[in-house]
């Protein structure tokens, strides 16, 4: 145990040490942006563009230091892991946010680097889950309605509305199935998987679609308010 | 106003600090396969799994580091080319 708090701690030592030269580093693209404001103000237009080649270049060296802090954080979730007993972080992903706010999960799946982008903020409405998918305006005309008939009408209207996002349920469907798989390899020889892919798709389609139906009614009672 | 001067030093200083940042990962990927031999030895394999699991996102980091490393040095360069421009 005292070997593993001691490699935690050399490498949190790292961390820190990677995480300073990171703001540092914000210091040297300041640095380059300003100066290639100032020559852009007095029309140099070609070292204007070569502050820009500079400014890019620190801009990619942030997104690597970035990930080398990332990765020294997996080590650490790791070693925490087998100081406690779990291994829940030896082969999942970690979340992150990357330099430009946007939410990452982050990781490495069966031999292969993984990157996954969150998308948040999804506006309530299917049309428009589909459009930031940038999947076509209409979900694909043939839909399959056999077994509706018979059923109770709250579960018709559930599959009317999967029906209704065919394809961004489908796109749900296949990330949700990644996610479960990599969730299994996590869980270490479980091979029952608490959820499916198709339910896990399905509950964010009737979550959307309950978002939508709220947002509908608090416009429709502060219409009425006025 | 800051000149081109600041910069390039201000990107080699930070090329050469990420470099020893290299090294000292290297040292703790050292540690881990150390450990990894001496947990294995013991038989303990969910230990074993996890400093393997350690040691291999310290290679990352420090493939990662090296690459930061090689984007400084362009920079530093083209900056040295805005100057003498």
């Amino acid at each position: 145990m005292s070997r593993l708090s001691d490699l935690a701690a050399f490498i949190a030592e790292d961390k820190r040490e990677a995480e300073s030269l990171e703001s540092v580093l914000l210091g040297s693209r300041d640095l380059a942006n300003d100066l290639r404001a100032a020559f852009a103000a007095f029309g140099a237009e070609r070292k204007t563009l070569q502050l820009n080649a500079v400014a890019d270049l620190l801009g990619a060296a942030q997104n690597s230091r970035w990930l080398t802090v990332g990765h020294l954080e997996d080590a650490l979730l790791i070693l925490k892991g087998a100081m406690t007993g779990s291994y829940p972080a030896a082969g999942g992903l970690a979340l992150r946010t990357a330099p430009d706010g946007v939410r990452v999960l982050l990781g490495r799946y069966g031999g292969v680097e993984v990157s996954l982008r969150i998308a948040e903020g999804y506006r309530p409405r299917v049309a428009r889950l589909r459009e930031r998918l940038g999947m076509p305006d209409a979900p694909p005309p043939e839909v399959d309605t056999t077994g509706d008939d018979g059923l109770p009408k709250r579960e018709r209207l559930t599959r009317k509305l999967i029906r209704g996002g065919a394809d961004v349920h489908a796109q749900f469907k296949d990330t949700a199935n990644t996610s479960l798989a990599i969730g299994g390899l996590e869980r270490h020889g479980d091979d029952t998987p608490p959820a499916t892919g198709e339910g896990v798709a399905s509950v964010v389609i009737l979550s959307v679609a309950t978002l939508d139906g709220l947002a509908r009614a608090a416009r429709h009672w502060s219409r009425r308010a006025t | 106003m800051s000149s081109l001067d600041d910069l390039i030093a201000s990107i080699t200083a930070n090329k050469d600090a990420t470099d020893e940042l290299t090294a000292r990962i290297e040292g703790s990927k050292q540690q881990a396969e150390e450990l990894l031999g001496q947990v294995t030895a013991l038989g303990a394999e969910g230990v074993a799994n996890a400093v393997m699991g350690v040691k291999d996102r310290l290679e990352q980091s420090a493939s990662q580091n090296r690459a930061t490393s090689l984007q400084l040095d362009e920079a530093a360069t083209a900056a040295a080319a805005a100057k003498q421009a």
